[in-house]
């Protein structure tokens, strides 16, 4: 029985032991990894996006950049860092710096940057599972609304000043349309009867509620929130109907700054051609953005991105950047 | 011949490519003639590069030739270079982040005020009010890869240390931490009573080992988590060794939960889990006889603990076994739970089994949806849709049995129907309303008159941030 209890006690012993040597084997890293030696600009690969939450993107973008640079090791690049932007010209001033090597950004704000500066596009990224969406326009069923100029004079609701495909996308195709365009307080404010008025709903899963409950005569989302049914719930979706389109614009591009050296180029398109395929990148991939894959533009995307071009022209003109 | 063919090539496409009008139509051609002579290793990737850029760019609005009002201001100094911006943020706390991810420092907090009214059966329950929880919580990142979390509470009137540790993610999303913080065991325990349906954890929440000083590991894959962990006893426990009834070895455990969420979209959620602990008794004087015990859902009962085993002698060790499901479906939503403890016994004691379960559905009717987080294997915080707030309707019972054999802890089964009004994110009403129904045993380990079967209405105020 001694013999017993004494074991028991070893035991106990032997596990508090190990947890103090735990203890102190973390402390230990956590006092020499900070002090190993600091790599020069050249040898570290830069990722880059714009970001209103730096603490969220950052661990969206640390596994690829650590990935890609794993693998760039024999081109001398020593380890991957993240360096997030908070607004587009920022973004601009640290391409322009040399500050980042690579930018991932949706195709609107990507060729501000080339724009800007002269980065290059590199690959379509297939964001969210999807290599494309576009906008459309919903109304409820029966409310009379066909076009866009049955609008005028009437309330359209968009998700907010950030959105793209729920914003950006579809005042282009407003004023494009030569329709003067007036924001309001609320949904309960009436816009001139030669304007078309229009109210920020915050949340997608609104604007598809103001449509449907007939406080707007229309919203604006993007064609992937409507097939949502977090956005557009099923019990309404058979109500609403989708009256104008945009075209299909890429969800996502992945840029290089045009002075990084071909080879590094010629590898990070080679490692991101590559991912779906590996599955030491299916980690890396989801945390990317929940991306699927990469490719090289094709003939649409070229157009695509011409179109784009025009839209982000028209809209300088008039003050809005996206 | 070859290489001047290859010349001859290269000099057509860089000459239409280069051209002062470029035929945009027909862009795509050109760029898979590209594509073609670059894999064929007829031109150079700088080369292709240039080509490529030249042949996605547009004419008129180049850098060069029309720089933009941005690309018009002047560079910035040198030393403006290397700086890093920070994002400063608050919603009542404050959140301080570098752009690059290297630090961050965020100081929040929660603050619960609660009353209860009882409606008396058997024994005196006395209305009241309390703080229940004001916690101050601070955490940041140091140098990318380390995290902290330091969590104090005031609520009682003592500070108590909550969640104390430092985390490892240079690995991410295998974590690493070390410090006192939960055992990974029971969905209910795990998910935070900032955001918890109810005002307090169901029953069964009595096995839950709650926080301890440990090391941990953790992971979480596209539709699984993983964690798993070392524990010695909770930071006061260790504290208090002048106590004489604490001196000796601490008691020490190994914990692991298994969760798998098939379905995890937005507003639908099928979840799974699983949990496991043993533990291995200290031979201090209170430590290597253990106790379960619990409240009648309300904390404002104070000590009184209609269930309770009291100090079990002789006991070596006992296993923890949890199972969890949870479901959601738009503004619907269920969650079940099952735990059992075995305990094995020296000197010829007979082991001993105890056992509890709950189950819990809610309703939003303003739309909402609970908030699952796939990477935790819990649920988060309630953003409601409309101007006026979030509204939900809840029920839950629960169960617990501490009898077994000589051991005649009680046996309770508590039905609590809750409303929830959410205010905005941050700061939310509650209301439950309990029955209550014990057993012959459930008397407080023979304190107060068994079969008493009160009812409990209690309110509580949250601000979180």
């Amino acid at each position: 029985m001694e013999e017993a209890v004494e074991k028991s006690i070893k035991i106990r012993s032997g596990m508090l032991r190990l947890i103090a040597f735990g203890v102190f084997a973390l402390a230990m890293a956590g006092w020499v990894l900070p002090v190993a030696a600091e790599p020069a600009r050249h040898e570290v690969l830069v990722i880059a996006k714009v970001s209103m939450d730096p603490k969220k993107h950052y661990r969206y973008l640390k596994p690829m950049v650590d990935y890609a640079a794993e693998r760039m090791k024999d081109l001398g690049i020593k380890e991957g860092r993240v360096l997030m932007a908070k607004d587009n010209a920022q973004m601009i001033q640290f391409i322009r710096q040399g500050r980042v090597d690579w930018v991932t950004e949706p195709p609107f704000s990507a060729v501000l940057f080339e724009e800007a500066t002269g980065i290059e596009f590199l690959l379509d990224k297939w964001k969210k599972g999807v290599p494309v969406y576009h906008s459309v326009f919903l109304t409820r069923k029966g409310s009379g609304i066909r076009s866009m100029k049955d609008l005028v004079g009437k309330v359209v609701a968009f998700e907010d000043p950030g959105s793209t495909s729920s914003y950006f996308v579809p005042s282009y195709m407003l004023l494009k349309a030569g329709h003067k365009m007036v924001e309001l307080g609320s949904v309960r404010e009436r816009p001139p009867a030669d304007a078309i008025g229009y109210v920020f709903a915050g949340q997608e899963i609104n604007v598809a509620m103001w449509t449907y409950k007939g406080l707007v005569a229309a919203g604006a989302l993007s064609n992937l929130d409507m097939e949502d049914d977090d956005d557009v719930p099923v019990s309404i979706r058979g109500d609403l109907e989708i009256f104008h389109s945009s075209s299909n614009f890429l969800r996502s591009v992945e840029m290089v700054r045009p002075d990084l050296p071909a080879a590094l180029k010629k590898r990070l398109r080679e490692i991101l051609l590559a991912s779906d395929k590996d599955p030491a990148a299916a980690e890396v991939l989801r945390a990317y953005e929940k991306t699927v894959k990469f490719e090289e533009f094709d003939k649409e995307d070229i157009e695509s991105l011409k179109e784009v071009r025009q839209i982000v022209h028209f809209m300088k003109k008039r003050g809005m950047t996206p | 011949m070859r290489q001047g063919m290859k010349k001859a090539v290269y000099g057509i496409a860089l000459s239409v490519l280069l051209a002062p009008s470029p035929v945009m139509a027909g862009t795509a051609e050109f760029l898979e003639l590209l594509n073609i002579l670059r894999d064929n290793g007829t031109i150079k990737e700088q080369d292709y590069a240039r080509l490529k850029n030249a042949l996605l760019a547009e004419g008129p609005e180049k850098p060069a030739s029309a720089p933009s009002a941005v690309s018009a201001q002047p560079e910035p100094a040198a030393s403006a270079q290397s700086e890093v911006p920070i994002k400063i943020d608050t919603e009542g706390g404050l959140e301080i982040a570098t752009y690059d991810g290297r630090f961050s420092f965020g100081i929040g907090g929660r603050l619960m005020a609660d009353a209860a009214f009882y409606n008396e059966d058997r024994n005196v329950l006395s209305n009241g009010t309390e703080l229940r929880r004001a916690e101050l919580e601070l955490d940041g990142v140091i140098d990318y890869d380390w995290a902290y979390e330091f969590e104090l509470d005031f609520g009682d009137g003592n500070v108590d240390v909550n969640d104390a540790y430092l985390t490892y993610q240079g690995f991410a999303p295998l974590l690493f931490k070390v410090g006192q913080f939960k055992e990974p065991f029971s969905m209910d325990e795990l998910t935070s009573s900032k955001y918890a349906t109810f005002m307090e954890s169901a029953l069964p929440n009595a096995f839950a080992p709650g926080r301890h000083l440990g090391i941990g590991v953790s992971n979480g894959w596209e539709d699984f988590t993983l964690a798993g962990g070392l524990f010695g006893e909770a930071f006061d426990d260790a504290a208090e060794n002048t106590d004489p009834d604490k001196r000796g070895d601490e008691s020490w455990g190994l914990t692991g939960r298994l969760t798998w969420a098939p379905i995890h979209a937005k507003r639908q959620v099928f979840h799974l889990g699983a949990s496991s602990s043993y533990r291995q008794l200290g031979d201090d004087v209170e430590d290597h006889r253990p106790r379960f015990r619990a409240r009648p859902e309300s904390h404002l009962t104070n000590d009184l603990r209609y269930v309770d085993t009291d100090r079990i002698d002789k006991v070596e060790d006992y296993m923890l076994y949890g199972l969890e499901t949870a479901g959601v479906y738009g503004p619907f939503s269920f969650q079940g739970e099952y735990i059992r403890t075995d305990l094995s016994r020296t000197h010829g004691s007979p082991d001993l089994n105890f056992d509890g379960w709950y189950v819990q559905s809610s309703w939003f009717w303003t739309g909402e949806s609970q908030n699952y987080s796939v990477a935790k294997g819990t649920f988060g915080k309630i953003k409601p849709l409309n101007k006026y707030g979030a509204f939900e309707t809840a029920v839950r019972l629960s169960r617990i049995n501490l009898t077994d054999g000589p051991v005649r802890g009680g046996e309770e089964e508590n039905v609590t129907l809750a409303i929830n009004w959410y205010l905005n994110q941050y700061m939310r009403l509650m209301a439950n309303y309990s029955w209550i129904n014990n057993d012959g045993d459930a008397d407080a380990a023979g304190d107060v008159a068994g079969n008493d079967d009160p009812e409990v209405m209690q309110f509580r105020f949250q601000a979180a941030f």
